[in-house]
């Protein structure tokens, strides 16, 4: 048993899912849904679907090389059952799993953080050019008007009680 | 003495369908690359009189039959067959690509590769067209 | 006869008051086989197809079930001679082939009377001339048909009696018996034939036939019993018996004539004998056998002199003559096997004169090998090889455990596994964490990668790797991208505004006629924006307001009207400038009409359901839903789905 990775949107297929094409030069393609086999049959290029793996990582939305990555891979060497291996291997691969979520949220937040600058000082012209949208300029002179009366007035009293 | 029912209540039939598209598969990305590697078993093929143009007018890239050098020499400045001599550039996808791309071992980028442009065709001192990358 | 004639199917008859009645038979199949339902508003194309299939279909029909007579029915010339001249005896050539030949013109009649019709169909230009032309044509072929109405019968007259008749193969080894009746000729069919029920009555003409079957050297005999033909001599035969007996000359048989030596037929022997004369020149080229019966009555040798005179005299006739009793048995066998080897080597002698023999015969050559030399070569058996021993003791097979446990035996694959520790043999190894397969995380040095990875991740923690973009933004940022959204807002809704006040609908109006802005908007906007408005009357833009509004007052204050007014005292009674609207006339109070509108609102929620706008809004939107009127219909009804 394997869980195989969708040759469109290289998600993982477990057992029973999905559906394999065979090629007439025998080359094995599966696909975990038919949303992707449809785009297969339609010879779709998964680097140019936005919404495949191979996109994001193509396009640098994620993390393409890092060190966490390298854990899982086809090593193609046959390595005899050991009971303490695999407890080690199960260990490590929740620590690792740990790391290369880490590390991949924390790219793509440095990825996002220019947008954020950048929309940060747009906000800032907005509120300088277009204020006078939603604030006239003449809106509280009535209030301040107000106000220095009410000073003057006391003032006045002040002086009277004085 | 002519039809009766003036409505098509069915469409048709299924597996012919299904045959036909079988028949019509045209070759993909990867096989094209593969193809451009030995292109003369395409390129110097026997006359076939079942093909067009008895299979002496093909495109590689594109895998088509034409039945001239007219037809053919046009196609190469037609925009499809330039498409794909573009899409051609990069490397081929592959299971292991999507595979890297799910997140077995780091994911490398596709690498730009030279095709081979079948429509500017030199010759060798021998005589013999070849083909040359772009 | 049935295996000389196929099954002929039932011809049915013009009119015969049944339900196989053939002009009811072929019209009600047209019927039931063509479209019945045609409107005078389809395409004439269409209307004309119509009635040409029907015409055609019913010629058609016709056209087969006459084919069917012609063919079904024997032709004489291509039978077998005897059956030829049987049927000819029975029921007269002449009359049998004119009846077909009827048929087949009939046939050829309907086939040009359709072919016309449908000309004439190619040119109808309406529904009921078409419809006409299809009588016309139906009528048409019917009546020819009628004039075959008595061929019909006569055809199935004779299909009757055809059903009836005998199945002598003409061809096969027959024996046919004669003589006087009562001689014994029924008894011995009996004694050779095997059961009764082969032995069967059937009209021949006036008298019967009797058929049985009997069998000598595994082959098929008929045994052939002729009472009331071969019984009596030839000049007492009318003209139907002799054809009889002429087709009997056809069949290739072995004759028994009987004879009764006792006299106890009531025919003499010489009778008998001038009988056998008669009847002798009929099957010249044929084996004939004279057999004396009843020898138990009397001996051929206790006979006085003159009757052995005459059997002297059937001896010299020059055939064989036997001896047999049907009572005793005595001499049946005998004479059935003389009969029947005189018949074969007759018919072999037959055969040999033909040249299909020379064809045979000069494929056919046995080969005999020369002997060599005169070596002794016995057939040689090699000895099968010895089954391969394997050396030392065999290893114990999980065929030989499966054996030893029976039903108890479980397949364990397992336990031959080579691991480093014997113990973990039967672990349950894990395959799948959270959609990754644990092999592919396998390798014996993850322990150390994991720590070289644990360590690059603690540097980078006491680096602060990730912690540099964690500060929260200040209240200052928020509050400006607040603001910047009810700008960005405000400007759209501006933008939209202005989209929509300039879309060219319909004619430009002037902007006083438009009255697009009012005082309440103005001072709404004013106040969104933070401008405090004086509420006083004596602002400017108050005044324009109250100048309109006041300006008939002012106007009767200071001007005089333009026009006099009505009084009351002119007679007519001024309605009161203070009607009440519409919607609350003739209504008592507040309470009637919040009750009166409740009422309203009620009666116009099933049109809102509908989205009508009241009674009157009968607009049906769509009139044709696509999806109601297309495709394939499977759930749903009519008008919903």
């Amino acid at each position: 048993m394997r869980v195989e990775k969708c040759f469109f949107c290289s998600s993982p297929m477990y057992p029973g899912h999905g559906i394999h094409f065979v090629r007439n030069d025998s080359k094995i393609f599966r696909f975990c849904r038919s949303k992707c086999h449809k785009a297969f049959q339609k010879k779709r290029n998964p680097r140019k679907a936005r919404w495949t793996k191979a996109f994001r990582k193509a396009a640098g939305k994620e993390l393409t090389v890092d060190a966490s990555l390298e854990f899982e891979k086809r090593r193609n060497e046959p390595v005899k059952y050991n009971k303490e291996l695999w407890q080690n291997t199960l260990k490590a691969m929740k620590r690792i799993e740990e790391i290369k979520a880490r590390r991949q949220s924390h790219f793509i937040a440095n990825r996002l953080k220019k947008g954020k600058e950048l929309r940060k000082e747009a906000d800032r012209k907005e509120v300088e050019k277009n204020i006078h949208l939603i604030k006239s300029p003449a809106a509280g002179l009535k209030q301040k008007k107000q106000m220095v009366e009410i000073v003057t007035e006391r003032d006045v009293e002040e002086m009277e009680s004085n | 003495m002519g039809r009766y029912r003036r409505k098509k209540m069915h469409k048709g039939d299924k597996p012919l369908k299904e045959k036909y598209r079988t028949r019509h598969r045209t070759r993909d990305l990867d096989q094209i690359h593969g193809d451009l590697k030995s292109p003369d078993s395409l390129l110097k093929q026997e006359v076939d009189l079942d093909k067009p143009g008895a299979a002496q007018f093909y495109c590689l890239t594109c895998a088509k039959y034409f039945i001239n050098d007219k037809a053919l020499t046009d196609h190469f400045k037609s925009k499809p067959h330039k498409r794909r001599m573009k899409a051609l550039e990069t490397e081929p996808y592959t299971q292991e690509e999507a595979d890297r791309a799910g997140g077995m071992g780091s994911y490398v980028a596709p690498k730009k590769i030279e095709v081979l442009v079948q429509g500017a065709k030199t010759v060798d001192k021998e005589g013999d067209e070849i083909m040359k990358p772009v | 006869m049935a295996h000389v004639v196929k099954h002929i199917t039932v011809v049915p008859s013009y009119k015969a008051r049944t339900i196989s009645d053939f002009v009811d038979i072929v019209l009600s199949r047209t019927q039931r086989k063509t479209p019945t339902v045609i409107h005078k508003h389809y395409k004439i194309s269409r209307i004309r197809d119509f009635y040409m299939r029907k015409v055609k279909y019913t010629q058609q029909t016709f056209h087969d079930k006459l084919t069917l007579i012609i063919s079904e029915f024997p032709i004489i010339s291509n039978l077998h001679p005897f059956y030829a001249t049987l049927m000819n005896v029975l029921y007269n050539t002449d009359h049998y082939k004119l009846a077909l030949g009827g048929i087949n013109k009939a046939r050829q009649l309907i086939d040009d009377c359709a072919k016309d019709h449908v000309k004439l169909l190619k040119y109808g230009d309406s529904l009921y001339r078409c419809k006409c032309l299809k009588r016309a044509a139906l009528g048409r072929m019917v009546t020819i048909l009628k004039g075959q109405a008595k061929n019909l019968l006569y055809l199935e007259e004779i299909r009757q009696h055809i059903n009836r008749l005998p199945t002598i193969d003409p061809n096969t080894r027959t024996l046919l018996i004669t003589g006087f009746p009562n001689v014994g000729k029924s008894s011995f069919i009996n004694k050779i034939s095997r059961a009764d029920v082969e032995v069967q009555p059937y009209a021949f003409t006036t008298k019967s036939l009797y058929v049985g079957h009997t069998d000598y050297k595994y082959l098929r005999w008929q045994v052939i019993d002729t009472p009331g033909i071969l019984d009596h001599p030839i000049e007492e035969r009318n003209s139907i018996e002799m054809q009889a007996v002429a087709a009997l000359i056809h069949i290739r048989a072995v004759v028994l004539h009987i004879v009764d030596i006792s006299e106890q037929c009531g025919h003499t022997l010489e009778e008998q004998l001038a009988l056998y004369r008669n009847i002798k020149p009929s099957f010249s080229n044929r084996p004939i056998i004279i057999v004396i019966n009843k020898i138990d009555v009397i001996k051929p040798e206790e006979l006085p002199e003159e009757k052995k005179k005459v059997i002297a005299e059937f001896q010299a006739e020059g055939e064989p003559v036997l001896e047999m009793s049907t009572l005793t048995e005595e001499g049946v066998m005998a004479v059935k096997i003389e009969a029947c080897e005189r018949l074969l080597t007759f018919r072999v002698e037959q055969k040999m004169k033909t040249n299909k023999v020379a064809n045979v015969a000069n494929r056919l050559h046995v080969a005999v090998p020369k002997k060599r030399d005169d070596k002794e070569r016995p057939p040689v058996v090699i000895k099968k090889k010895q089954a391969m021993v394997i050396d030392g003791e065999s290893r114990k097979l999980e065929r030989d455990i499966e054996q030893e446990m029976g039903d108890d035996y479980i397949l364990d694959l397992r336990k031959t596994w080579m691991l480093q520790n014997e113990d973990e043999k039967y672990d349950v190894i894990p395959e799948i964490w959270h959609g990754k397969n644990v092999a592919d995380y396998i390798d014996p040095g993850i322990m150390e990668s994991l720590k070289a990875l644990e360590e690059e991740e603690e540097a980078r923690d006491n680096a602060h790797y990730y912690s540099m973009d964690e500060s929260e933004e200040d209240e200052e940022t928020r509050e400006m991208r607040k603001v910047a959204r009810k700008i960005r807002e405000k400007r759209t809704i501006l933008t939209i505004e202005s989209g929509e006040k300039r879309r060219v609908e319909k004619s430009r109006m002037p902007r006083p006629v438009k009255r697009s802005r009012s005082v309440a908007q103005l001072e709404k906007d004013l106040d969104e924006m933070g401008v405090e408005i004086p509420k006083n009357a004596d602002s400017h833009y108050v005044r324009a307001k109250s100048r309109s509004s006041s300006r008939p007052k002012s106007r009767s204050s200071s001007r005089p009207p333009l026009k006099r007014a009505r009084d009351q005292s002119e007679g007519a009674v001024t309605r009161s400038k203070s009607r009440p609207p519409r919607d609350r006339s003739g209504l008592r109070d507040n309470a009637m009409i919040r009750k009166v509108k409740k009422m309203a609102k009620k009666a116009q929620k099933p049109r809102n359901h509908q989205a009508k706008k009241g009674e009157g809004d009968r607009v049906i939107l769509n009139m044709k839903p696509k999806h109601l009127f297309s495709g394939k219909r499977k759930a749903g009804k009519t008008d919903r789905r």
